[in-house]
């Protein structure tokens, strides 16, 4: 495993960024005062659950990892996910990698995010429907 | 004395002829309802009556202009008869005393119909009979012995039974019974006893003399210049005495003229509101409905922060096994020893690089030692890769604790700010509701109209104070210019004893003097007496009334030498305006069976609209009331179908010897059994 430094940028596939991205802030409720990292880590998770990874074809820049401090819990969801799904600690020196992997569950993530916010009747509904469904994931994983 | 039977005729909405018979007061059994919806004809039973035994329906109001009035005659009879035909309007009572001798009152008077298809009233003439002002025909046939003889002037045994200027104690409109009291009650009042008293005879007495005195006066006058220049003053002071009585009467009629308009006003806002608090109610639902927007604002924001925390911890909880298991990890390698490592990889690969050791040994590629360098090597090899970033992978550990440790309460959270949500919801919903039902209760009311009539209701009442202040102030001046009157007239007594002359005429004054005198104090016996009487059975009645939760408030109940009627409460304090409106219904219930009483008149009693703007529950404590009411006298009752409750006729019934009910269907009233 070699290790690298952290990327400077978080990308994502060319044009999500307009087409998805900035739509989702702009005419869901839910993101409304939420930004572009929001989105990603929630398109990541989305990514990550359905165990579904999509390399980015071509990159375009969607936020600065200067919003992702070591200490911050957002990096280290991205360590978590990559460590669980590699199952290896040891990609945890290769920074570069994490940021790749993270992008590419997000890639997956985003369209499914995307389809699931806009096409719900009303917010309410959406956020009824996240919530029942972290309360079930919460609650087998506590079980376990 | 007791009604009989009433025959109705063609009168009003009374379609050709309604006879309604009375029992006989038995069993503690004497009143007799005939209920009709409001516009029914059912206040036309009572003026009915008085048109019968007066000529005057005593519930019209004499203002109105008769012109744009409906006719005596009933539409649908004159419709239905041929132009030309003259129709009958006819009331008949026939009605009994104590020892039963008969008198049968009739009125009659003809309508002909006008080829317009309007009427015009016929004069009915008779040789038996006086010709009446409106020119009906107005008879009596009463009973002497076994014989049924006509009155020529029936007119006589009405003031023998049911006196013109005393019949609204015996035939009235429970609404209009709150007059009596009011801000300028005193005066009804000191009318009310004025009339059951019957010193008219007194008055008309004190007048006479008042004109033989000053003819006297002026005899006297005419020999001698003192008794002239006193005479002067007298003249005076009754001239001065007719200004006050003039300034009075106007301000009487100002202020009887506001009574009417504050009536009248209250009526209409009783037809636009039957609500009485509607401006209460219409500033209640502004207020709910402000709050409503304050819910709404704090449901969203408390809805925002809820979601807020929901997407806060969505990422956290989406990945809790990647975070579990990255934790477990890093718990093993730390139960290992691994985590913190002992020597972190970087420190081990430089020291090769150096080609030293910490002991000082050579470990460079070249060296003799191999065997230790090799040692390094193995060592390096058997240290985890991340050790390097043992630092951060601890730190993270503490930093993933902290996350599971932050999502232990999320569905508590959750809930605690549903709850909230659901709290304001719930307000919001209740809001609405009360909100609906107001506007319901007040749709169709004009709020500003109503604000206008309110504050035109209110100049009046301080007309109605301002007036009635007025008119004390001037009574006052009235008593002291009649002394002034008194005391000079005494002057010119003395003036004459003291000349010695004229002795003839100054006996003559001396005793017209005295004798006016003494009227006037004989009257003013006479009202106190009765004042103190009709108090007295008021206060009886009042008490034998009033129902048991109100009976242990009051103490008394006064009609003071001011003619002011109040009721005292147990503590002393004067309570007439605290009166709720079954309270004030009964007090003048009371003060008309007083008045009834003390009138020594037998006659029926006739009540109409009883209770009307009394609640259901005070309605049925009030029917108890009837089951008390002058007892030996027959009570005819014209109740609203309102009400007359089921409840209400249920309390009644052991007092009810007769029921009825006035059906209406097309243009015409008829009065049938209630069943």
């Amino acid at each position: 495993m070699n290790k690298s430094e952290k990327p400077r940028l978080i990308n994502c596939q060319k044009g999500h960024r307009q087409d998805i991205y900035e739509v989702l802030q702009k005419d869901s409720k839910i993101f409304s005062n939420k930004d572009l990292k929001d989105i990603f880590m929630m398109a990541l998770c989305i990514g990550y659950i359905h165990k579904t990874r999509l390399p980015i074809s071509k990159k375009d820049f969607l936020f600065r990892t200067d919003q992702l401090p070591d200490n911050s819990e957002d990096y280290w969801i991205f360590k978590a996910i990559v460590v669980s799904s590699e199952r290896n600690m040891d990609i945890l020196l290769d920074e570069k990698q994490i940021c790749e992997i993270a992008e590419e569950y997000a890639n997956a993530g985003i369209t499914l995010l995307k389809d699931n916010v806009l096409q719900s009747d009303d917010y309410a509904d959406f956020s009824k429907r996240l919530e029942s469904e972290l309360r079930d994931i919460l609650k087998n994983s506590l079980k376990k | 004395m007791r009604f009989e039977h009433l025959s109705i005729s063609n009168y009003r909405q009374f379609y050709g002829e309604n006879k309604i018979p009375f029992s006989k007061i038995k069993d503690g059994k004497n009143i007799c309802i005939i209920q009709g919806e409001n516009g029914r004809g059912k206040t036309n039973i009572l003026n009915a009556i008085t048109w019968c035994l007066y000529g005057d329906e005593i519930n019209v109001k004499k203002n109105y202009d008769k012109e744009k009035m409906l006719p005596l005659v009933n539409i649908k009879i004159r419709d239905e008869s041929p132009q030309g035909t003259v129709i009958d309007v006819n009331v008949e009572i026939q009605m009994r005393d104590d020892d039963n001798k008969s008198y049968t009152f009739s009125r009659k008077l003809g309508f002909k119909k006008n080829p317009d298809g309007t009427t015009v009233s016929v004069p009915i003439y008779s040789q038996t009979s006086r010709q009446q002002p409106d020119g009906s025909l107005f008879e009596l046939l009463y009973q002497e012995g076994n014989d049924i003889k006509h009155a020529f002037a029936p007119e006589v045994f009405i003031e023998r039974f049911f006196p013109f200027n005393i019949r609204e104690y015996f035939f009235f409109d429970g609404e209009q019974l709150e007059k009596y009291f009011t801000t300028s009650s005193s005066d009804r009042i000191e009318q009310a006893v004025f009339d059951v008293s019957q010193i008219t005879i007194v008055e008309k007495a004190q007048k006479e003399l008042s004109k033989i005195h000053r003819k006297f006066v002026n005899e006297l006058k005419n020999l001698d210049p003192k008794l002239q220049d006193l005479q002067q003053r007298v003249d005076a002071f009754e001239k001065s005495k007719q200004v006050h009585l003039a300034e009075l009467a106007q301000k009487k009629t100002e202020r009887d003229e506001a009574i009417k308009n504050e009536s009248k006003i209250n009526q209409e806002l009783r037809e636009k509101s039957s609500i009485p608090n509607i401006r209460e109610l219409d500033d209640r639902r502004k207020k709910l409905e402000d709050e409503v927007k304050n819910f709404i604002r704090l449901r969203e924001s408390l809805t925002e922060k809820k979601n807020d925390a929901l997407l806060s911890k969505s990422s956290i909880i989406y990945c809790i096994d990647a975070i579990l298991d990255t934790l477990q990890k890093i718990e093993e390698k730390t139960k290992k020893g691994e985590l913190p490592p002992k020597i972190k990889r970087v420190f081990i690969e430089d020291i090769l690089k150096a080609g030293k050791c910490i002991c000082g040994s050579d470990i460079s590629l070249h060296t003799t030692e191999k065997n230790k360098r090799q040692a390094i090597l193995d060592f390096l090899e058997s240290t985890d890769k991340i050790s390097d970033i043992s630092e951060k992978i601890v730190e993270g550990r503490t930093i993933l604790r902290s996350m599971i440790d932050s999502v232990q309460d999320f569905e508590s959270q959750q809930l605690e700010f549903s709850k909230e949500i659901g709290n304001v919801e719930k307000q919001i919903t209740s809001n609405n509701e009360e909100v609906s039902s107001i506007s319901k209760k007040i749709k169709g009311y004009n709020i500003d109209e109503i604000t206008l009539l309110e504050e035109s209701l209110q100049k009046f009442k301080q007309l109605i104070i301002s007036t009635s202040e007025d008119i004390s102030r001037i009574n006052q001046r009235i008593e002291s210019t009649n002394s002034s009157i008194k005391q000079t007239r005494k002057d010119i007594e003395e003036e004459v004893k003291k000349q010695g002359a004229h002795t003839e005429i100054s006996k003559m004054l001396s005793f017209t003097n005295d004798s006016i005198n003494a009227l006037e104090e004989i009257k003013q016996e006479i009202m106190t007496e009765l004042r103190v009487k009709i108090q007295n059975k008021t206060k009886e009645h009042f008490f034998n009334l009033i129902w048991k939760e109100s009976h242990g408030n009051f103490k008394d109940v006064i009609i003071d030498d001011k003619y002011n009627i109040d009721v005292i409460y147990e503590t002393g304090e004067s309570c007439l305006f605290s009166l709720s409106a079954g309270e004030q219904l009964v007090l003048a219930l009371s003060f008309m069976a007083a008045l009834n009483e003390i009138s020594g008149f037998q006659s029926p009693i006739v009540i109409d609209t009883p209770v009307g703007r009394i609640s259901e529950k005070v309605k049925e404590n009030i029917a108890d009331c009837f089951n008390k009411y002058l007892k030996t006298r027959q009570v005819l009752i014209l109740p609203t179908d309102t009400e007359y409750s089921s409840e209400v006729r249920k309390r009644l019934y052991k007092s009810v010897c007769d029921e009825y009910r006035i059906k209406f269907s097309n243009g015409a009233a008829k009065v049938v059994k209630y069943e």
